[in-house]
């Protein structure tokens, strides 16, 4: 389900929050029965959301939630080797269930194309293009929604455990809610056992948690259906057609929107998944930082997808030795990293070649580039570089394989006369969410909330303005959730 | 109030009031419910929830299913769309062509119109064949030759028009014999009504209009002006939006670009098996003609946006080319000839893909042309011009409202009215119609084709004593007519020409009994 459609925001969503007050109402004496409650309900809803996909799925995430949870168990005995092993035992069963459901695939078509005797240009092209000869007698698997977040989230809960950073937790409901918990089982954050273990114990929800949680939710889900879904219509467009003869102008519209989908579809997300936290009276970490002011590629590392790059740095980099065994050995740990990291997003080279980008660039900063960029007046020409990588980045990530990517992006170096105009993309409204986008890519909100709490008055009268304001803002974003379920899907006869 | 609470309140007010209202009106005013449910012309139908285990296993139903059944959506969504109107028709018809002449000041221009008097007015100045077969032959009794003395008397008198000749017939108040004297067609009277500058759209011409029947006739025709610059791409959904409120076919463009030729391998496949049909023909004594209507596109390509060009020929003309050249099937793909007559009358109508009227009477005169048959010069028949609303299945395609489209042209010819068709099967454009006339051949004609065969079956049922017109999809509904016929056409309009070659196939079969 996704939290953008009528399904979510105007059924699944009101029942589960009135549902929630209501558990939270029950008349026990004893505060922990009624937390048990509240959870109860929270684990019922976070499953129903999940089923909603496809009962098989919730085969598959009870069969996580087993594994980890007996995991986590054993991580806490006494004796080292039995946890050592628990780690080992839950880190090999979590990553063995993810490359099966999202890595198999590419696997074969690599193994089938490998042995197939064909030349070896035919060969990598079948692989660019996951293209398979069949030999092999198998299907290709469904990638089951959200699997790559609640088996990390999973494997951080084992590993903090075996860490001894974490209390094991041995209720199943409760460690069942903190991996399938609705808000962030999809798309994140991932987030750490140790932040929300006691929240899971014991939390308060308050009219003012409540209605920051629901001012958050509402700013991420204009951030999505507003402006990331009118930005994907562009990129859709025009990633859709043929390339050829594109012109640079279209093409670097295409990687622009696509930047600016994807940047404000994840954090929209991101802010939807805290702002329900919120509601429910959890706190879960920020994810975003406006990543696009970013100065150099380790800055923007540090702005997106957080949650991601901490967990890569707690459970890969820092295990590899981090920065603490000489020069060599870092850039190694860096190169590692990324490639993992470009790989977690998905089964294809594109992905691959996406984290190798970053993985050089890193490594060329931490040489030297990095020290030069800090200096004050490379500010601008830092984050006129940054932009510029992580522009090409995504059109890597966006490309269905490497040989679009690279058409793409040779049209953006294009020059000669092209058949398309920008305006051929661009409608007004079009137009007008890219002012936006391109202006909330800013810390405008911060750089305003600093300046209004520091004034009491301000404060007073501007509170009430923002809710009225995020009022229409969820009026209009519902208005055009409606209407795009609009599908004049015409037939015409030949 | 506190901020916090009426934010919390607001939320959950705005969440569940609506849906709960509209349940509402559904269970109390069912009749209020049907209204405000009102149909938004999707042209598909929403959502159902089939079976429990459809949910189940996936639930992109019940999304699919609540965004459908979504409270007040129609009005919600009519209301948005106007919203959405309101911002984008200002846009599309001021602010964009602005900024696209800013930035294509000087730019390389568009394709260059010609006037050429080729291949294409073979179909004109009335070459062969008459006008009209006479029912009955004209009695030219002599009254003198006869034996008998009579007295005549004026019986009945036909009179002549600008078009068709008439009679007067004598009858003899004694014996009642009678006979009849031929009165030639008049022609027309024509005065010059005005001399008309061309245009970007239209060609230069005087125009001549019959003061006896307001036939309107264009002599000292001048080609259309040529608008030198770019013109850029515009898509809107699968249409292209040509220069002056054209509109195009998306899926023309590959054709259209020439960027869709044929390898050399299916060539050979293609031709090979238009071969293997004509031998069938041949052996069971048929007549075939392989027949490419022309897409919109390729006859009105100066109205088309500025592109880059892939290839001198498309891919019709590589197919007819090298058929005519490795084999003697009739293959028919009329551009020349509709070309020379859009000087006359448009040929296909602005805003659909499909030839209107007269586009549909050059082709099929094009077929009778390659047939040997008589072709009717369409410079001698009665065509009226009308102009209707902007209307046309483009509009559709394209999620485009015709308001404020100027008019299109349709035209009313009378053809061969001294053959009358005396019995029908189906409708003209339904899958199956049949006819039968008073054309004194006794042939039989069987066109097999897409959408833009129905436009031709005015000028075949009446060419024909037998004709059939079926779409290429009910070929195993006329297997008998294909089998009975002396003549086989097969059409596909230009961008088609796969569904030509797989209908190919199926009468080669039918033909060899397999």
């Amino acid at each position: 389900m996704i939290f953008s459609s009528v399904l979510f925001l105007l059924v699944f969503l009101p029942v589960a929050i009135i549902l929630y007050c209501v558990a939270g109402t029950a008349p026990f004496s004893k505060e922990s029965t009624v937390q048990r409650i509240k959870n109860g309900v929270l684990l019922l809803v976070s499953l129903l959301f999940y089923g909603m996909g496809g009962y098989k799925y919730l085969i598959l995430l009870g069969s996580v939630l087993i594994i980890n949870y007996l995991g986590g168990l054993a991580a806490s005995l006494e004796t080292p080797i039995y946890r050592k092993m628990a780690l080992a035992y839950s880190v090999v069963a979590d990553l063995g269930i993810l490359f099966a459901f999202k890595y198999l695939n590419l696997f074969v078509c690599v193994f089938e194309n490998c042995t197939s005797g064909k030349t070896a240009l035919e060969n990598w092209t079948n692989i660019v293009t996951l293209t398979r000869t069949g030999v092999v007698d198998y299907t290709d698997i469904i990638l089951p929604i959200g699997i790559s977040f609640y088996i990390f989230q999973s494997i951080s809960y084992v590993a903090d455990v075996y860490k001894k950073e974490a209390q094991v937790q041995k209720n199943f409901f409760d460690f069942a809610l903190y991996v399938s918990f609705f808000p962030q089982l999809i798309a994140g954050p991932i987030v750490k056992y140790s932040d929300i273990d006691k929240q899971i114990r014991s939390r308060r929800e308050t009219f003012e948690k409540v209605s920051d949680g629901v001012g958050r939710f509402i700013y991420g889900l204009a951030k999505k259906a507003l402006i990331a879904d009118t930005m994907a219509e562009i990129a859709d467009e025009i990633w859709g057609m043929k390339l050829e003869g594109l012109g640079a102008g279209v093409a670097w519209l295409a990687a622009i929107s696509y930047t600016l989908q994807i940047y404000f579809d994840f954090s929209g997300y991101s802010d939807m998944a805290i702002g329900l936290g919120k509601i429910f009276g959890f706190e879960f970490k920020e994810n975003f930082n406006y990543p696009y002011i970013s100065g150099s590629v380790q800055e923007f590392w540090r702005r997106w997808h957080i949650s991601l790059s901490t967990w890569f740095k707690e459970y890969v980099y820092i295990p590899l030795g981090g920065s603490r065994k000489g020069m060599g050995k870092t850039l190694l740990n860096i190169f590692i990293v990324f490639l993992l990291t470009g790989i977690w997003h998905g089964a294809n080279l594109t992905f691959l070649a996406w984290g190798l980008i970053y993985a050089v660039l890193l490594i060329i900063e931490r040489l030297f580039l990095g020290k030069l960029l800090k200096k004050k007046p490379m500010r601008v020409i830092g984050t006129i570089y940054t932009l510029f990588a992580v522009i090409l980045a995504w059109v890597f990530f966006r490309s269905d394989n490497l040989f679009q990517a690279s058409e793409l992006i040779g049209q953006m170096f294009s020059k000669g006369q092209n058949e398309y105009t920008v305006f051929t993309f661009l409608s007004m409204k079009a137009i007008i969410t890219f002012v936006f986008a391109i202006l909330l890519c800013f810390p405008v909100y911060p750089a305003i909330k600093k300046r209004v709490e520091a004034n009491k008055t301000a404060a007073k009268i501007l509170a009430p303005i923002e809710t009225i304001w995020q009022i229409i803002l969820l009026l209009y974003s519902l208005l055009v959730i409606i209407s795009g379920s609009y599908n004049a899907f015409i037939y015409f006869n030949f | 109030m506190k901020n916090s609470v009426f934010k919390t309140i607001s939320f959950i007010f705005i969440l569940t009031v609506p849906t709960i209202v509209w349940l509402l009106i559904m269970v109390i005013s069912p009749d209020t419910f049907k209204k405000l449910n009102f149909d938004l012309s999707e042209k598909r139908e929403l959502t159902k929830l089939e079976s429990i285990e459809d949910i189940a296993t996936s639930g992109e139903i019940l999304t699919d299913y609540a965004a459908d059944r979504a409270p007040f959506r129609s009005n919600l969504i009519t209301f948005y769309q106007s919203l959405q109107a309101d911002i984008e028709v200002p846009y599309e018809d001021v602010i964009k062509p602005k900024l696209l002449a800013l930035m294509f000041k000087g730019a390389e221009g568009g394709a260059v119109a010609e006037l050429d008097d080729g291949p294409g007015s073979s179909l004109f100045a009335g070459n062969s064949g008459d006008q009209s077969e006479p029912d009955e032959p004209i009695a030219n009794d002599n009254p003198e030759i006869d034996d008998k003395k009579h007295t005549y008397e004026v019986a009945n008198t036909v009179e002549p028009t600008c078009y068709k000749p008439g009679y007067v017939e004598y009858i003899c108040s004694d014996c009642g014999k009678t006979y009849k004297e031929d009165l030639p067609a008049k022609g027309h009277n024509y005065f010059v009504a005005g001399d008309i500058e061309p245009s970007y759209e239209d060609f230069g011409y005087t125009l001549n209009v019959c003061s006896d029947c307001w036939y309107q006739l264009r002599t000292n025709i001048q080609p259309r002006l040529v608008d030198e610059n770019y013109f850029a791409p515009n898509t809107k959904g699968n249409v292209i939006l040509g220069r002056y409120n054209w509109l195009f076919m998306g899926t023309d463009l590959d054709f259209f670009k020439g960027s869709n030729l044929l390898t050399a391998d299916e060539l050979t496949d293609y031709v090979t098996t238009l071969a293997e049909l004509k031998a069938a023909c041949d052996r069971n004594n048929k007549e075939l003609v392989i027949f490419f209507a022309p897409n919109k596109s390729s006859v009105y390509r100066e109205f088309m946006p500025s592109y880059k060009m892939d290839s001198e020929q498309n891919r019709a003309q590589q197919i007819t080319s090298c058929v005519k050249e490795f084999t003697d099937i009739r293959i028919v793909y009329p551009l020349d000839q509709l070309r020379y007559a859009d000087r006359y009358w448009r040929m296909y109508f602005k805003y659909d893909t499909h030839w209107n009227e007269m586009g549909a009477f050059i082709g099929a005169q094009s077929i009778n042309e390659i047939l040997g048959n008589p072709v009717i010069d369409p410079l001698s028949i009665d065509v009226r011009q009308k102009t209707v609303p902007a209307d046309g299945d483009l509009f559709g395609l394209g999620g485009i409202k015709p308001d404020n489209y100027p008019e299109d042209y349709k035209y009313e010819y009378i053809y061969r009215d001294d053959i009358v068709v005396t019995a029908q099967e189906g409708q003209m454009d339904g899958a199956i119609f049949k006819t039968t006339s008073t054309n004194p051949n006794g042939k039989k004609m069987i066109v097999l084709g897409d959408s833009f065969r129905g436009r031709m079956s005015p000028v075949f049922m009446k060419d024909y004593t037998y004709y059939t017109a079926a779409h290429i999809e009910n070929i195993g509904d006329v297997t008998q007519d294909i089998l009975d016929s002396d003549v086989i056409v097969i059409e596909s309009v230009e961008r088609f020409d796969y569904t030509l070659y797989s209908a190919a196939k199926q009468v080669k079969r039918l033909l060899n009994g397999e």
